[in-house]
């Protein structure tokens, strides 16, 4: 045994894993960075793993037509969005005011906002052990894209860039706890946190949390992004699916089912510049 | 009671690939049983075996890059699989080396040791507040068990094709 912790090999071993335990500990206190020896074999893996996805997702839309058929696929999306216009047919004849004012007001912050610069990325890898709460996609720092660069896609917010790599990057998604993105019930005017919560992860849930007492927020409220140096002012982060009293009673907190599927995600766009944005790790 | 290992280039090539290909499959949400914060890390079982079949060093080395490839696309982990997955490797050949003999029922053993370890690690390490993430981790855990030893019996026959083709050779 003495012989065996004397032996060269065994000290060899103890000196690279403290030289990585240190060069962890100084990545995470920088921020934003991935270890370089993980960037080097990452960039190397990336194309392989892009070829990887391409196929998986061909083998499950192969395996989807299998199980239902070619024509139950049609019919099933022919249904799907039949029932999406009408859910927005009845949303429209319930409260039209409110969406025009709604709509009215995102027309508004897209005008307002012509500047902003997107890098469209597709998703290369999910992060499983995260519970889907981060993926990787395939643009890196040679894209433009720079970490905490929100991720978005069409229907809202996704998150945010967290670690950078030279052709490829790590999203933390809206379904993580690590994420604290200020919240604004667009009804109410109430401002409050939306964060991960390892109870509502699986099924695809955030919260919005920290809501004063005296809110009025309700049931199918639109949430945006109050916007700051991270993300921009009027992002949709989700609806309103259930309210309820913190433990300590002294805050209101909200389930909200996000504007974006993440689970199902293949293709999003980065916000690499807006105005307003923080430049602590900006190129 | 300290054995030789084997250092055979071509068959670690050939291993090497083999874990390659693991590592892109098993983020392709094709493994069975995975999904919803449950994932068995096939990693885990290649770095494990590559100390058993190949000797601590190369074990340790293996584990590295692998470990190293997880870390590219793991959240907050930093250098954590690099680490993690290099010590296994290593203790894995010495144990072989010096205290068990390579066969399948070790493999059950050190490969259920090592689960254990690495993710007590995962959960202590990122996940000590989550009490809920508990029952995914022992699913996890479960599945990198089950889905290792395959990798064993591949490397065990690939090992015994290899010194049949040696032996035949001359």
């Amino acid at each position: 045994m003495r012989f065996f912790l004397r032996s060269k090999r065994f000290k060899i071993i103890c000196g690279i894993t403290a030289g990585l335990i240190a060069l962890s500990i100084v990545l995470r206190l920088i921020g934003g960075v991935i270890a370089p020896q993980a960037s080097i074999l990452g960039a190397v893996a990336q194309p392989f793993r892009s070829v990887a996805t391409y196929f998986s997702n061909k083998i499950d839309d192969f395996k989807t037509k299998y199980y239902t058929g070619d024509q139950l696929l049609k019919e099933n999306q022919k249904l799907q969005s039949r029932l999406d216009e009408l859910t927005s047919q009845v949303v429209d004849y319930n409260d039209l005011k409110k969406e025009n004012d709604f709509l009215k007001n995102f027309l508004e912050i897209k005008e307002k906002h012509k500047d902003w610069k997107f890098e469209s990325a597709t998703l290369i890898s999910r992060d499983h052990g995260a519970s889907g709460a981060s993926f990787t996609i395939n643009k890196g720092s040679v894209n433009g894209v720079a970490a905490r660069d929100p991720v978005i896609t069409s229907s809202g917010l996704v998150g945010y860039i967290t670690e950078v790599g030279p052709s490829y990057s790590k999203v933390t998604t809206i379904l993580s706890e690590n994420i604290h993105v200020g919240g604004l019930d667009y009804r109410t005017s109430d401002v409050g946190v939306v964060s991960g919560d390892a109870k509502y992860v699986k099924k695809g849930q955030c919260v919005l949390k920290n809501l004063p007492r005296s809110c009025s927020v309700a049931l199918n409220d639109i949430v945006v992004t109050v916007g700051g140096e991270i993300f921009p002012e009027g992002l949709v982060i989700g609806t309103i699916e259930s309210i309820s009293s913190d433990e300590s009673q002294t805050a209101i907190t909200a389930v909200l089912k996000p504007g974006t599927d993440i689970s199902e995600i293949r293709d999003v766009m980065v916000l690499t510049y807006f105005e307003g944005q923080g430049t602590l790790d900006k190129k | 009671m300290k054995r030789r290992s084997s250092c055979d280039y071509p068959l670690m090539a050939f291993c090497g690939i083999i874990f390659f290909l693991l590592y892109i499959f098993q983020y392709t949400d094709n493994i069975p049983g995975s999904g919803s914060g449950t994932f068995p890390q096939l990693m885990l079982g290649a770095s494990l075996f590559s100390g058993m079949f190949f000797g601590d060093k190369y074990g340790a080395i293996f584990g590295f890059f692998l470990g190293t490839f997880v870390d590219a696309v793991s959240a907050e982990t930093l250098c954590y699989n690099g680490i993690m997955m290099m010590l296994i490797g290593y203790f894995g050949g010495v144990a072989v080396q010096r205290l068990i003999n390579n066969n399948f029922r070790s493999a059950i053993l050190l490969i259920f040791i090592s689960a254990v370890i690495y993710y007590f690690g995962i959960w202590s390490i990122m996940h000590f507040n989550v009490v809920r993430l508990k029952a995914e981790i022992f699913r996890s855990l479960f599945l990198t068990v089950l889905f290792s030893l395959p990798i064993y019996a591949l490397l065990y026959f690939a090992v015994k094709l290899r010194k049949k083709q040696l032996m035949k050779r001359g």
